[in-house]
């Protein structure tokens, strides 16, 4: 009943526990440092901060639709879409078109636009998350193959390539650019009635819905929040890329909830947080990074992950809540 | 003023399909005051306080609070006027702080453009606990409390939002608010509302008689429906509640006494000092075969886990039981069944049928595997054999094709009868099987629990009301708290209700 109670219990967890994704991160680095030089070098750190880019960006829209107990499958067919309509806006070897950064705008819409499509069908048809965004991601791939005949459209707009490949100093642009995302979802997350909104849904839906919270209302937002930032990511990758390629986003959605997951975002909803978020896509990257320079096969990698994955969902879980995602 | 009640409901009436479960009820609650509501299971205090939740709307009577006719639609409806219920399963998310909760839905106040004042948000809470006199910090986490600590962060929130709309004195009803609570923490809960009382007034609904003599200003005795009776302070004691509660008239042919079956001296299925933490404690009973053992207690007295914990549902923490002197453990549904043990859920909806399926899918789906022909399943047979059962137990369908969902509550459990007579179980556990079902299926529903008992099936019942239990049990076995209290023979000569209820509350 005191309040001391309740600060013995929180120490009986530990510090440890609580920022067990941070703890992970130091581990995981001091381990590769050792076991190879080159880990630490600045080309090497400089490299981890370019792969960090754009996937920071998808992982910390994820975070914020895990965090309200869904999820969102159409990560790559929107990035991919709103990416290869930047291609045909910015100079390209396709068209005559050259709008430069406004190009940016528009794929921030499309992705938004699919976002809010996303969560609109959620609520009007009550189908679950997983099965809506898979849709529509099959939709924006679908479309994104249509636009370029399969084809990949060439840029040549060097101004707006700096956005993916630029550096200042050993600081990838986009990386910069994904750090100022963290800020902004880190604030939304923390400090404002749409951040607590998305975690008391993500806590109890129908208790959230009685206290008079605007679930639907909620959820369009949360989707076409990410959405816009799938849009976003789309542009650097193109950016990144020199061409609008369908392909450019494969394997986004997976690693975007990988990231969330070994962050230690609960898939159940209603914990984390945007810094997780961000020390989760560090974790992936680097893990790839140093099984990389450890040559390890890249076969064997995708299983190492994979596996790492199910033992930390395994350990984030709220098995109370596993009934609702079958 | 202080002599213009808060909350008058007049003459309240509302009917379900079959049931009247509301009959001209009445009742009022004066400012600061703490108002008792006891009865029966089934006696109508839920769905009452439904009605003045808004959760469901009354056939005919009226709701006055605070002076002026309304109709509530909504529970939403019901905050805003003042009118807040705090059930048992709770309404505060885990995984948010004390502070977070408290304002849940009513961040604006402290928000400008969407951004949340912190600090201002805690500040308040702080101030709010403070004044209340609960120690616990507006930063824990709700997971990380009580029950009794988050019951009192969901009485703060409603208190606090009455506040807002400028609601001097709001109504708040607690639904068996000390049922998980141990008895430190019920002394402590009953002198907070004490406390509350200068600001609030309670409606407070439990089994737990000395707690409702202990606490309550007056109460009223809810039965069949309707008012029973109505005690102010001083004027009532335990047992004059009980007494009141029940004393219907009882009704043996009702029940089909005439046709009852002398059990066999063949012990079937025997516990011995089985326990379940939290749950029940050291029971020990048999059954024997063609018997119907049934077991009384109020919610929570752990009769409702000790069935889930022989159909496997539930692991014992220690204790053995025996299935015709041999042990066995049960441990899923699955072995339950292979041992011959049937059980009828309380939910049939959700838990006995596949409602998407056709009834003949439903009947025959214990017994799938006697009705193949090679590797496939032989339909005809499935429709056979559904067919007969229809028959015989008189399943109202338009055919065997027909969806279970859209069959009345009766002909839906009697299709769940069905499957259990056709897998031939030798032991059946049923959770209230009439709960829902009209009278004439009821009576459908007695003769068939009595034909199942001919054949020699051994049964373990939780009824729908005392009268239920005494009129088909061979023995009752009463449960209080998670114990045994008595064993009561009811095969000669039964038992009267009120006989029943001293040991049960």
């Amino acid at each position: 009943m005191s309040v001391a109670k309740v600060e013995i219990k929180r120490r009986k967890f530990g510090v440890l526990v609580d920022n067990a994704s941070l703890v992970a991160l130091v581990l995981l680095s001091i381990f590769l440092g050792l076991a190879n030089p080159r880990f630490f070098t600045l080309t090497n750190l400089s490299n981890i901060l370019d792969l960090v880019s754009p996937l920071g960006i998808t992982a910390l829209a994820m975070g914020f639709v895990l965090m309200a107990g869904s999820i969102d499958l159409s990560v790559e067919g929107v990035a991919g879409l709103s990416g290869i309509v930047t291609s045909f806006l910015v100079k390209n070897l396709v068209n005559q078109n050259n709008f430069g950064f406004s190009a940016l705008l528009v794929a921030l819409l499309v992705g938004l636009s699919c976002g809010v499509l996303n969560g609109v069908l959620l609520y009007r048809f009550r189908i679950p998350s997983f099965m809506v965004t898979l849709g529509v991601g099959f939709i924006t791939t679908g479309v994104g193959i249509l636009l370029t005949r399969g084809n990949t459209i060439p840029i040549t707009d060097w101004g707006f390539r700096q956005i993916g490949m630029g550096r200042i100093g050993p600081v990838p642009v986009a990386f910069l650019l994904t750090l100022g995302v963290f800020f902004v979802m880190w604030f939304l997350n923390g400090r404002t009635i749409f951040g607590r909104y998305v975690l008391a849904i993500g806590g109890d839906e129908a208790i959230a819905r009685d206290l008079g919270i605007n679930v639907n209302r909620t959820k369009i937002g949360i989707f076409g929040l990410a959405g816009a930032l799938y849009g976003f990511a789309g542009a650097i990758l193109t950016a990144k890329l020199g061409s609008g390629d369908i392909n450019a986003s494969l394997g986004l959605t997976f690693d975007s909830i990988s990231s969330c997951v070994l962050g230690g975002i609960a898939i159940t909803g209603g914990v984390g947080n945007a810094v997780k978020v961000l020390i989760g896509t560090f974790i992936l990257t680097i893990l790839r990074n140093g099984m990389i320079l450890m040559g390890i096969s890249p076969y064997v990698q995708q299983g190492v992950i994979g596996t790492i994955l199910i033992f930390t969902v395994a350990l984030t879980i709220d098995r109370k809540k596993i009934k609702i995602m079958k | 003023m202080e002599n213009q009640p808060l909350l008058v409901m007049k003459k309240i009436c509302k009917s379900f399909p079959g049931v009247r479960a509301l009959d001209d009820v009445s009742i009022e609650v004066m400012p600061q005051e703490i108002v008792g509501l006891v009865g029966e299971n089934g006696a109508g205090k839920s769905t009452l306080m439904k009605v003045l939740a808004g959760i469901y709307q009354p056939d005919s009577g009226e709701i006055i609070f605070n002076g002026q006719k309304v109709s509530i639609r909504d529970p939403q409806q019901a905050r805003n006027l003042g009118i807040a219920m705090v059930f048992q399963e709770q309404a505060v998310l885990p995984n948010l702080m004390v502070y977070e909760n408290i304002f849940l839905g009513n961040e604006k106040k402290f928000a400008s453009m969407g951004v949340i004042n912190r600090e201002k948000m805690i500040r308040e809470a702080e101030n709010l606990l403070r004044e209340i006199g609960i120690t616990i910090s507006p930063l824990a986490y709700l997971h990380e409390l009580t029950f009794m600590e988050r019951q009192m962060v969901e009485i703060l929130r409603n208190i606090w939002v009455a506040r807002q709309a400028e609601i001097s004195n709001p109504l708040i009803v607690l639904d068996e608010p000390t049922t998980v609570l141990e008895e430190r923490e019920v002394e402590l809960l009953f002198s907070k509302l004490r406390e509350l009382k200068k600001q609030i007034s309670v409606i407070y609904i439990s089994h737990r008689l000395n707690e409702v003599v202990e606490l309550c200003d007056r109460v009223y005795v809810m039965k069949d429906g309707k008012n029973a009776a109505c005690f102010k302070k001083g004027e009532f004691d335990e047992d004059l509640l009980r007494s009141k509660m029940v004393g219907r008239e009882f009704h043996g042919e009702y029940y089909l006494i005439s046709e009852q079956v002398e059990p066999t001296p063949k012990v079937v299925l025997e516990l011995k000092n089985c326990t379940r933490k939290g749950a029940f404690e050291d029971v020990s009973f048999q059954l024997r075969e063609g018997e119907i053992v049934s077991i009384c207690g109020v919610v929570g007295s752990g009769k409702e886990e000790l069935c889930l914990a022989l159909y496997g549902l539930m692991p014992l923490d220690a204790g053995k039981i025996y299935l015709h002197g041999k042990e066995v453990r049960i441990s899923s549904p699955a072995e339950a069944f292979a041992l011959g043990i049937g059980y009828i859920p309380e939910d049939r909806r959700n838990d006995g049928l596949v409602l998407n399926l056709p009834v003949f899918e439903n009947v025959t789906l214990p017994i799938l595997y006697r009705l193949r022909k090679g590797l496939f399943l032989d339909r005809e047979s499935q429709l056979n054999v559904s067919k007969n059962m229809i028959e015989k137990l008189r399943i109202k369908t338009p055919s065997p094709f027909a969806l279970c969902r859209n069959l009345s509550g009766g002909n839906q459990q009697k299709v769940v009868l069905s499957k259990w007579l056709l897998s031939k179980v030798k032991i059946l556990i049923m959770s209230h099987p009439t709960r829902g079902v009209d009278v004439g299926a009821k009576h459908e529903i007695y003769a068939l629990i009595r034909e199942f008992t001919r054949q020699g099936m051994a049964m373990i019942l939780i009824g729908d009301s005392f009268e239920e239990d005494i009129g088909l049990a061979n023995r009752i076995i009463t449960m209080k708290d998670g114990k045994i209290t008595a064993i009561l023979d009811a095969t000669t000569c039964k038992p009267n209700p009120s006989d029943l209820i001293g040991y049960v509350v």
